[in-house]
């Protein structure tokens, strides 16, 4: 049986080593990247008689991998398509996807990336009734769910989101306003001794240190704020340009009343300020389990047209309660274009804001400190007794 | 009788029939009656695809309407948590729509 596989690069050796093994498959292609004239590659040049579709193709020149599957079932109505989804983390988007590929004429399903059950499904083919049996074993009640995490789970009458379908489309249609749909969004005031703030960008030069000052500047007023750059390039940056000896900042600065600290001594002052926002700039896979621990989670990213790919790609390939926990904040976008965005963002429940240009982080302009109030509403933070007795080098 | 009486109107109504304490109406923007919102409340509801109720302590409803070219965002709001739970809601929606239709005349 010739075969193509259409997938991100990182399953292409793994899968191509498994298909040597199986005499009865013949891998005649391989596709890693959706773009303009996949296609026609798949369907005229390779023409094989079985396609796998890894989830996730990484997706170029706004060609997506549902539109792809659907113009090739409908040219090539007889090539079996395998999908593999993968570990399924939300049953309900499984199901919805399931349903559109049963409806697609596509039953070969598989729910997990190891290459010999995608090599088993090629060679005996999936059928309607065994995605259902899947369906069903994902459904079936866990063992024991312990009664706290699933309150926090449970969602209230009407309080449903629609799935996470956020590409290059549905960005600039303007969707027309449900007067008579109510939805339910349900906060409650968490009490905070030690709140922690990550601030992160997903494209360099969007404001990350002065939106995390701007942040300081304004929960300083009643707080003790401390502000912890986890950019060592930054916090030695900012040392120089006050003419100051790294070796003597290692304790700390005091820059315009804000207390500012290098990442190493984030252990050491984590509990003696009632804020810590973590300045983290471009989000680095080595900080971000730090990023994900934190109370809340602002991410500075781009809207224009360049770079915004990033963020929808930064959406696609993380799990959606993960991002609906994110703030993502737009800065340098007009009004209009950036609630063309956010009434896509906010129909699947992820929080966006606009920031405004604020050029003094030490005055933040009103706009931008109503965002700010807006992302901390839901916490009560405890106010420190006593200033940390801490000796910084002052800077002003 | 011109538009600033009418919502007046509806939001002494509004605040005799359910529990509601404060109602703002913003007409393309601009504060046309009740108390301020800040700029990124107004730019978080003007985003909102449905109507949406946000309950903590208190509750807010939040629509918005056009009548003409004109693009109203009203926000209802309650110190108690269940103001605009299940029925409520949907009476309060069918009086906003005949508050449209007044405001169209």
């Amino acid at each position: 049986m010739n075969v193509v596989l259409l997938a991100d690069k990182k399953f292409r050796k793994p899968f191509e080593t498994a298909v040597k093994k199986d005499p009865n498959i013949n891998l005649v292609g391989v596709e890693m990247v959706l773009r303009g004239n996949t296609m026609s590659r798949i369907a005229d040049h390779h023409n094989p008689h079985a396609l796998v579709v890894y989830k996730g193709v990484p997706e170029k020149e706004g060609i997506t991998e549902k539109a792809c599957i659907s113009f090739l079932r409908m040219v090539k109505p007889n090539m079996r398509i395998i999908y593999v989804y993968g570990k399924v983390d939300d049953i309900e988007a499984f199901m919805a996807f399931s349903e559109q590929l049963i409806s697609n004429g596509i039953t070969d399903i598989v729910t997990d990336t190891a290459v010999e059950n995608v090599i088993k499904v090629i060679d005996e083919p999936m059928t309607e009734e065994d995605v259902h049996t899947i369906i069903e074993k994902l459904n079936a009640p866990e063992e024991e769910i312990p009664h706290e995490e699933l309150t926090h789970d449970v969602l209230m009458p009407g309080q449903e989101y629609e799935p996470l379908e956020v590409d290059f489309p549905t960005v600039t249609v303007s969707d027309k306003f449900e007067m008579d749909k109510i939805v339910y969004e349900v906060s409650e005031t968490k009490e905070s001794e030690h709140l922690t703030i990550g601030v992160a960008q997903l494209q360099h030069h969007n404001g990350c240190t002065h939106t995390a000052m701007e942040l300081a500047t304004m929960l300083s007023k009643n707080k003790t704020v401390a502000v912890i750059m986890a950019d060592p390039d930054t916090y030695e940056a900012l040392v120089v340009f006050h003419k100051i000896n790294p070796m003597a900042a290692k304790q700390g600065l005091d820059v315009n009343g804000i207390a500012v600290f290098p990442y190493d001594l984030h252990s050491q002052i984590e509990n003696e300020y009632s804020v810590i926002i973590y300045d983290y700039s471009y989000l680095r896979e080595e900080r971000r389990k730090s990023f994900d621990e934190c109370d809340i989670k602002v991410m500075l990213s781009s809207a224009a047209e360049w770079d915004v790919a990033k963020v929808l790609n930064f959406i696609k390939f993380n799990d959606e309660k993960y991002i609906r926990e994110i703030n993502f904040l737009f800065p340098r976008v007009t009004q209009s274009k950036y609630l063309k965005y956010s009434k896509v963002f906010r129909k699947s429940g992820i929080n966006t804001y606009r920031l405004l240009d604020s050029p003094d982080w030490t005055a933040p302009v009103e706009g931008n400190t109503a965002v700010y109030k807006h992302i901390i509403e839901n916490y009560n933070i405890a106010k420190s007794g006593k200033p940390p007795k801490r000796k910084l080098l002052k800077i002003k | 009788m011109n538009e600033q009486k009418v919502i007046k109107q509806f939001a002494e109504n509004m605040k005799m029939e359910f529990a509601v304490k404060d109602m703002s109406v913003y007409k393309n923007s601009e504060k046309l009656y009740g108390s301020s919102l800040d700029s990124a409340a107004i730019e978080k509801y003007l985003s909102l695809p449905c109507t949406t109720v946000y309950k903590d302590t208190g509750c807010k409803l939040v629509t918005r309407f056009n009548v003409s070219s004109n693009l109203y965002l009203m926000v209802l709001s309650s110190d108690k948590p269940d103001t605009f739970d299940g029925l409520e809601a949907k009476y309060i929606i069918s009086d906003i729509k005949k508050l449209i239709g007044k405001l169209g005349d």
